[in-house]
């Protein structure tokens, strides 16, 4: 045991809303594990889902900047081709 | 944009990246040999920046068959410039390419961003006065390129 740590946990005291906690006591003796399991496991998901966001968010970027680069400095009659206007020379 | 693309995953429709393909491969064709290369990292760049593309799918086609007997005809004529012009043929197609777009939206209910404001205004206003052709779907949402950018 390390800094109070076991089985890389460690124990700690929380200050939590007072329904979110019943909420979560109910859950535990509904799956019949501790307090402790539900707590972490919220807490994992919710750091997991903010990673992702923050992946999400860098990926939507590295795309506006792929598109961004596709067009840029296009001419009009450039550009009219890829947003699909085929015009072809007049004899007038 | 940078930041409405920051906030919301885009979506693009299928007939949308056949447009720009085809575009691709028209101007490279065009383009002497040793001056595609540039094209072609363009076209790279571009399929790196599709998000989620979006299929014609049964409901699709529904609605753009719809639209297209309410609107058979485009409401703008051929794009001209100095010396070139757009064969009426390739406008009929690009009209209905619009309204596939159009569908794509609608039947997605999510906002259409687009720079093609008199065509896709005339698909809308079909929509908003035949609400029995477009039943639990619509209005279709527009949103300009042009505000985006401001």
């Amino acid at each position: 045991m390390k800094n109070g740590t076991k089985n890389g946990t460690r124990r700690t005291t929380l200050t939590l809303p007072i329904n979110a906690l019943i909420a979560a006591e109910r859950i535990a003796e509904k799956r019949k594990v501790t307090l402790s399991v539900v707590v972490s496991e919220a807490l994992e998901k919710n750091l997991h889902a903010e990673a992702d966001a923050k992946r999400e968010i860098e990926r939507r970027m590295q795309a506006f900047e792929a598109g961004r680069r596709a067009f840029a400095g296009l001419t009009d009659e450039e550009m009219f081709l890829l947003d699909g206007v085929i015009m072809e020379p007049t004899d007038e | 944009m940078a930041s409405y693309a920051q906030r919301h995953l885009v979506h693009v429709s299928a007939i949308t990246v056949m447009e720009r393909m085809r575009g691709f491969a028209l101007s490279m064709q065009r383009e002497a040999p040793g001056q595609r290369e540039h094209l072609a990292l363009r076209r790279q760049h571009y399929r790196d920046s599709l998000g989620v593309v979006r299929p014609v799918d049964a409901a699709v086609a529904l609605y753009a068959g719809e639209l297209s007997a309410l609107l058979p005809q485009p409401p703008t004529p051929p794009k001209r410039s100095h010396r070139a012009l757009e064969s009426r043929q390739d406008r009929l197609f690009r009209w209905r390419c619009d309204i596939l777009i159009a569908a794509t939206a609608l039947v997605a209910a999510m906002p259409l961003i687009h720079n093609n404001p008199r065509d896709f205004e005339t698909i809308r206003m079909a929509i908003e006065t035949s609400p029995e052709r477009f039943p639990t779907l619509g209005p279709l949402n527009l949103v300009s390129v042009l505000r985006l950018a401001v």
